[in-house]
C-alpha cells in the first residue's frame, strides 16, 4: 500500500468551494477583459454592437488618440518621477530610522521610537497638511506627493524587528575587521533583510503609482499632472459628454474606446508586473501579520 | 555575563559620554526625525486651527482663537449632520457586507484542492487591490452601466435591466459590492496566513471523532481564525468615521450624491469646490479623528469583556 500519495475522492465541499471561487475569479477577470476589448474596438463596430465578448475589429486609433492628443507621456513622466524619487526617499528614511532603532541601547532610543509610533495613530489630516504644503511652496510640485505619501511607521517598525532578529555576531565581526557603521548598514544589514526591502519597495512604488488623492488636490497645472489625474480628467470629460444630449453618438462612442485605452495605459505596468511579483506582495502582509 | 558587565559600565558612563558614543545612531535617525517633524508633527500642531478663525495673512499659527465655534456650527449644518449619519451607516454596512467576505474566501481556499490553481486564483483575486480606485471605478461603472455588459447579460437572460449607478435605493449595495470586488481577495490573505498556523492534528482529531468537514470548519477553522478576526474587527470599528473617501469619490455621481455623501467627501467639496473655510474643515477633520479614537477604545474594551481578547493579544494564562 502506498502511503501519503493516496488521492481522496472528491467530496461535495471540494466542488462547491471550487465553483464559488471560480465564479469570483470570473467576476473579477471579466470586466478587465471587456474593458481591454473596448480599447481595441473601432467606433463602427462599437456602434453596431456595444457589448462584445470576442474581438470583432481591431484598431490602435484609441491609443494613438490618447497618446498624441492627451499628451499622456507628460503623465507618465510625472508619475515615474514621483515613483522613483518617492520610493528612494521612503526607503532611505525607513531603513536608516529602523537601523538606528535596532541599535544597542542609547539615550533617547525609546523617545525616538515613540515619536514614530505616535504618527501611526495621530495625524494632522487634510487641511493642516495642505496648508503646510502651501507654506512650503510645494503646490504644483511633484515633490509634494513624494513627501506626503510613502513613509509608513508600521513598515519601519517591521523593518526594525527584522534587523533586530539578525544575528549580532555578523556586525560584531565586521566591526572587528574595521568596518564603520555606514559600511555595516549597506554591506551587511541591508543585504540580509533584502526580502523585506524588496517587498516594501514594491509597496512604496505601487502606492506612488496609484496615488491620486493628494495629486488631485495639489497638482492642478497641466504640466505636473500625473497619469491617474489625467485618467480622471478623461473619464470626467467623457462622462460629461455622455450626459450632454447635444453630443453626437459618434463622440460618445469614440470616447468610450479612448477612455478604456487610457485605463489600460494607466494600469499596464502593474498588470504586466503583478503576476510575477505576487509572492513578494503577499509576503509583505504576512510579515506584518506575524508581528501583530 | 559579558553583556551584563557591558551594560553596567554603560550605565555608569555620564550621559554626555553615552550620547557621544551613540552619535552614529543619531546620525542615522536624523533624516527620519526631520521628516517626521516637518510632515507629521507640524500638521498635528496645525490642528489648533480647528479652534481659530483662519486668516491667510496671519497664517495658521497666529490666527485668532475662537474656541468651539466651528464645532457648534458643525452640529447645526444639515449637510454635515447628514454626512455624519451616512458615514456611520455606510461603515456599519461595510462591517456586515464586506468584513465577512475575506473570511469566507479564506475558508473556501482552505477547502479547495490543487495548489497550482489556488495560486492562479489568488493572483486574480488579489490583483484589483493594486489598482487605484479611479481605474476600478472606471471599469466597473462601464461594466454595470445602463448599456454595459452586466445589463446586457441580464436582458439576454430575459430579465429586466437594473440601474446600478443611478438607483438611489440600491446604490449603497453597489458601493459594498465594488469594495468587495476590489479588496476582499487581498484582505483574505491575512486570514489564509492564520489558517496555515492551525495545527493539522486538530483536524485529524476532529475527523477521528467523526466530525464531517462542515463541523470541522465550525469547530477547528473558525476558532483558529478567532484572534485575527477580533483584531481586524477592532481596527475596522476604529475606522468607522472614514467610510472610504477614495472609493466613494470615484464612483459617486450627481444622482446618488446624497445617499453616499460621507464626512470626507463633504469636507473635500466644501474645501476645494467652494470658497474654503479652512478652520471649519479642520474642525470637521478633528471631530472625525476624535470619534474614531473613542470608537477604537470602546471596541477594544468591549471585545476584551466579551471574548477575553483585545487589540494587544489574548490575556495571559487563559
Amino acid at each position: 500500500m502506498k502511503i501519503g500519495k493516496k488521492r481522496k475522492p472528491f467530496e461535495a465541499l471540494d466542488i462547491v468551494s471550487f465553483i464559488i471561487l471560480t465564479l469570483m475569479v470570473i467576476i473579477i477577470i471579466f470586466p478587465f477583459y471587456t474593458s481591454v476589448l473596448v480599447s481595441f474596438t473601432t467606433n463602427i463596430s462599437y456602434v453596431r454592437k456595444p457589448v462584445q465578448f470576442f474581438p470583432e475589429s481591431f484598431t490602435l486609433e484609441n491609443y494613438s488618440y490618447v497618446i498624441d492628443r492627451m499628451n499622456i507621456f507628460t503623465g507618465y513622466k510625472n508619475t515615474l518621477t514621483i515613483v522613483i524619487i518617492g520610493t528612494a526617499l521612503t526607503m532611505f528614511i525607513s531603513l536608516t530610522y529602523s537601523y538606528a532603532l535596532a541599535m544597542r541601547d542609547y539615550p533617547g532610543k525609546k523617545f525616538f521610537f515613540i515619536l514614530l509610533l505616535i504618527t501611526m495613530y495621530f495625524g494632522g489630516g487634510l487641511i493642516p497638511t495642505y496648508l503646510l504644503l502651501r507654506d512650503l511652496k510645494l503646490i504644483n510640485n511633484v515633490l509634494a506627493i513624494v513627501f506626503i505619501c510613502g513613509v509608513s511607521p508600521f513598515n519601519i517598525i517591521i523593518m526594525k524587528n527584522g534587523i533586530e532578529a539578525l544575528p549580532e555576531s555578523l556586525d560584531e565581526a565586521a566591526r572587528v575587521a574595521g568596518a564603520n557603521e555606514w559600511q555595516i548598514f549597506t554591506k551587511i544589514t541591508i543585504p540580509l533583510i533584502k526580502p523585506i526591502v524588496v517587498t516594501f519597495s514594491l509597496f512604496a512604488a505601487v502606492g506612488y503609482w496609484n496615488e491620486w488623492y493628494w495629486s488631485m488636490i495639489t497638482l492642478t497645472k497641466t504640466s505636473v499632472k500625473t497619469l491617474q489625474i489625467m485618467l480622471r480628467a478623461i473619464v470626467d470629460s467623457t462622462d460629461a459628454l455622455e450626459m450632454d444630449i447635444s453630443a453626437s453618438d459618434f463622440t460618445e462612442v469614440f470616447n468610450q474606446g479612448m477612455k478604456m485605452a487610457a485605463v489600460v495605459l494607466t494600469m499596464l505596468p502593474i498588470m504586466v508586473v503583478y503576476p510575477f511579483l505576487q509572492k513578494h506582495f503577499a509576503a509583505g502582509i504576512l510579515v506584518g501579520a506575524v508581528k501583530m | 555575563m559579558n553583556a551584563c558587565s557591558q551594560l553596567r559600565t554603560a550605565k555608569k558612563m555620564p550621559l554626555l559620554q553615552r550620547i557621544w558614543k551613540a552619535r552614529m545612531a543619531y546620525l542615522f535617525l536624523l533624516p527620519g526625525i526631520i521628516y517626521l517633524f516637518i510632515f507629521k508633527y507640524i500638521p498635528i500642531g496645525g490642528l489648533t486651527l480647528a479652534f481659530r478663525n483662519f486668516n491667510a495673512r496671519l497664517g495658521i499659527w497666529h490666527s485668532p482663537w475662537v474656541g468651539l465655534t466651528h464645532f457648534q456650527r458643525l452640529f447645526i449644518t444639515p449637510r454635515a449632520i447628514d454626512a455624519i449619519f451616512n458615514t456611520l451607516q455606510i461603515s456599519l454596512g461595510r462591517l456586515i457586507f464586506e468584513f465577512p467576505i475575506p473570511i469566507i474566501i479564506a475558508i473556501l481556499f482552505n477547502e479547495m484542492r490543487g495548489a497550482r490553481i489556488k495560486k492562479i486564483y489568488q493572483t486574480a483575486l488579489t490583483f484589483p487591490h493594486f489598482l487605484s480606485w479611479i481605474i476600478v471605478a472606471t471599469i466597473l461603472q462601464d461594466f454595470f452601466g445602463t448599456y454595459g455588459v452586466a445589463n446586457y447579460l441580464l436582458r439576454s437572460l430575459g430579465l429586466e435591466g437594473v440601474d446600478f449607478l443611478t438607483n438611489r435605493s440600491t446604490f449603497r449595495a453597489f458601493v459594498f459590492f465594488t469594495a468587495d470586488w476590489k479588496e476582499a481577495g487581498w484582505s483574505s490573505i491575512i486570514f489564509i496566513a492564520s489558517l496555515s498556523g492551525i495545527n493539522s492534528e486538530l483536524y485529524e482529531a476532529a475527523a477521528i471523532d467523526g466530525a464531517g468537514r462542515l463541523r470541522r470548519i465550525w469547530h477547528v477553522t473558525l476558532p483558529g481564525l478567532r484572534a485575527t478576526i477580533i483584531t481586524m474587527l477592532i481596527m475596522k470599528v476604529g475606522q468607522s468615521m472614514n467610510a472610504g473617501f477614495e472609493q466613494i469619490f470615484s464612483i459617486r455621481n450627481p444622482v446618488v450624491l446624497n445617499v453616499v455623501d460621507i464626512i470626507d467627501t463633504y469636507v473635500y467639496d466644501i474645501t476645494f469646490r467652494a470658497t474654503p473655510n479652512y478652520a471649519f474643515s479642520t474642525a470637521v477633520g478633528l471631530f472625525k479623528s476624535v470619534v474614531n479614537c473613542i470608537l477604537l477604545v470602546v471596541a477594544n474594551f468591549s471585545t476584551k469583556i466579551l471574548f477575553g481578547q483585545g487589540l494587544f493579544g489574548e490575556k495571559k494564562g487563559a
